[in-house]
């Protein structure tokens, strides 16, 4: 984890860092989105060219903050490749949705032109 | 590189498996090691996932368009619930009703209030406003209050939809949604004629069902409930009648007996549904409510009984359960208002209130009657069919439910089993889009799709068969046969 950096700032906070090279902010918020039930979360961008998620327990739950630091940065691997192999097949899905309704379309253009 | 990676979704099981669904709904358990070389680009034809993945359009090492062909037809498939828009019409002739449940979630009016009951003008608009739905197929469904405390009403409905009809030539339907205490032989004779089902509640044996469901003045509504199921079956025929239950604190943690209920009254499936939150459920929730997490956990094992009964040669559908499997194993299309994408309220289903004021939903008109407004489309005495169907609210409420465009559900790996309920996310979290991570349907719908997915990926032959038997509404016989590999799909 060379360039990921877990800080504690108290017992209840831990500040990520994040090289943003490696990680989409798109793929950071949509992890952060997935832990919202379990803390409160911040995300910031210093001029250090890193990027700070910064984890703030929430009460109702009792995992230890760091824990859910690191599952953070597991399930941010995922974002990243959903991230990654979206961009390999967006073309084709939208092909399949057009091509799924394209005999609508033809339908509604005969419409228009008779 | 010798293959092109085709749309998909993953959820990773455990640290060993992967679960990949694809846009259509084609899925695939694979080790994670393969999962990673898909992705990087570096499965090889010769690795055993190589064929499954390009057999289930993961991957494909021919020509694309003919591989987009075939999805492109699978998702019409899937999606062709919005061919046809609104067929499901509930109309509530009364908000007037003798039963006094605990979870009620429309907030009834007693029996004797003034002012909670449709009038025949107000009927006729609502059934001219019906046939200009462009659907070929329309139920009218009576819900309530109680409607057979308006008898004459739903006679009026019926009778003036046929007229209609006569012209408009749909296929034509109804459903009375009933406690049953009030049927008599006369209405029964009546409705035969008239191609009409019953639908009923029973919450379990006789203690349950009357703690739930007691009338307002006579806390034995089992006894008349079972008596009316058998006369209605006596006059209409036996499938005629089906029940619903709901579950509440009461029953949680005795479904079983529910289901021993419903077998033992002749039914061949239930619906273990948890409770919503609306009406009395919603004001009364300390008293009958539950968390999420136990009621997953006590239908888990009501279905597993229910399984078991299946496995012993008594053919018996757990309905919710039965949805899902029709979208997991198959790839049609299964209507159900509330768990589609984008959402069924309005293009499936809508209701129409007492009073002339047209929901989107029950639910929605279940919000109401605790004073939120929020999912009303507008009065059938103030907006044209265009005006109340086709407005910038619909359109924008159906925009904001597409599971395609949603947080989370977006790169979901069981969107495709799954749908949007924007009426259920304002009503728990005061927002249409909700937060995925907090919302209870999403915690329960997931749950219950990975615990299915769990006894397909297992391949018994034997659950396989029972489980096929449910999507194709046919008992199978249950020979024993020796499991064989790949078995799954």
């Amino acid at each position: 984890m060379s360039e990921t950096i877990i800080r504690k700032i108290d017992n209840e906070t831990v500040v990520l860092e994040l090289n943003k090279d490696i990680y989409k902010p798109e793929a950071i918020r949509a992890t952060s989105y997935k832990f919202t039930d379990r803390c409160y979360i911040k995300i910031d961008e210093p001029e250090n060219g890193r990027i700070q998620v910064y984890f703030n327990h929430k009460q109702s739950h009792d995992i230890p903050i760091e824990q859910l630091a690191k599952e953070f940065c597991n399930e941010l691997i995922d974002q990243q490749v959903r991230l990654d192999i979206e961009q390999r097949f967006s073309d084709i899905r939208d092909a399949i949705v057009k091509k799924a309704f394209s005999s609508i379309q033809s339908d509604n253009n005969k419409g228009k032109t008779s | 590189m010798t293959y092109r990676l085709l749309p998909l979704r993953f959820d990773r099981i455990n640290d060993n498996e992967v679960f990949i669904c694809n846009e259509v709904g084609e899925f695939l358990f694979v080790p994670v090691n393969d999962f990673n070389m898909l992705v990087k680009q570096q499965l090889t034809p010769e690795n055993p996932s190589f064929l499954d993945l390009k057999a289930k359009q993961f991957l494909t090492d021919t020509e694309l368009e003919p591989v987009i062909e075939m999805l492109a037809t699978k998702y019409r498939t899937r999606k062709s619930f919005l061919d046809k828009f609104t067929a499901l019409h509930m109309v509530v002739p009364t908000l007037k009703c003798n039963s006094n449940c605990k979870y009620c979630q429309v907030s009834r009016k007693d029996v004797t209030a003034k002012g909670f009951s449709m009038n025949k003008t107000m009927a006729r608009k609502i059934v001219d406003l019906i046939f200009k739905s462009p659907s070929p197929y329309i139920k009218i469904e009576f819900q309530g209050g109680e409607p057979l405390l308006e008898f004459g009403l739903i006679k009026y409905i019926i009778e003036r939809a046929e007229w209609v009809n006569l012209f408009k030539k749909k296929e034509l339907e109804f459903v009375i949604c009933t406690n049953l205490t009030l049927m008599t032989n006369k209405m029964l004779r009546y409705l035969k004629g008239h191609k009409v089902y019953i639908s009923t509640s029973l919450d379990g044996p006789k203690d349950l069902h009357n703690m739930n469901r007691p009338l307002q003045n006579d806390s034995n509504s089992y006894d008349k409930v079972i008596d009316k199921i058998r006369l209605c079956r006596k006059v209409l025929g036996h499938d005629s009648v089906s029940a619903l239950m709901t579950t509440s604190r009461y029953n949680l943690n005795r479904l079983n007996d529910a289901v021993d209920e419903y077998l033992k009254q002749g039914f061949n499936s239930i619906f273990l549904r948890s409770l919503n939150p609306y009406g009395f459920a919603k004001r009364d929730g300390q008293s009958i409510a539950y968390k999420i997490d136990e009621f997953i956990s006590e239908y888990k094992k009501a279905l597993d009984y229910i399984i078991d009964i299946n496995l012993r040669g008594t053919y018996f559908v757990e309905e919710f359960a039965s949805l899902l499997l029709t979208r997991i194993l198959t790839p049609f299309s299964t209507g159900f208002v509330d768990m589609q994408s984008p959402v069924g309220v309005a293009i499936s289903g809508v209701i129409y209130n007492y009073d002339g004021n047209v929901y989107v939903s029950d639910e929605a008109r279940m919000l109401a009657s605790t004073g939120d407004k929020k999912f009303l489309m507008g009065n059938v005495n103030e907006k044209s069919y265009a005006e109340l169907f086709d407005s910038e609210f619909l359109h924008s409420l159906l925009s904001k439910s597409c599971l395609e465009c949603l947080p989370e559900c977006s790169w979901c790996a069981y969107q495709n089993f799954c749908g949007a309920d924007p009426v259920r996310n304002y009503s728990e979290q005061r927002d249409i889009i909700g937060n995925r991570t907090t919302s209870e349907e999403c915690k329960r719908n997931k749950e219950i799709m990975k615990f299915l997915l769990d006894l397909i990926k297992n391949g018994d032959q034997q659950i396989q068969k029972v489980f096929w038997s449910w999507i194709t509404r046919h008992p199978l016989s249950l020979e024993k046969e020796e499991p064989c590999e790949g078995s799954i799909r």
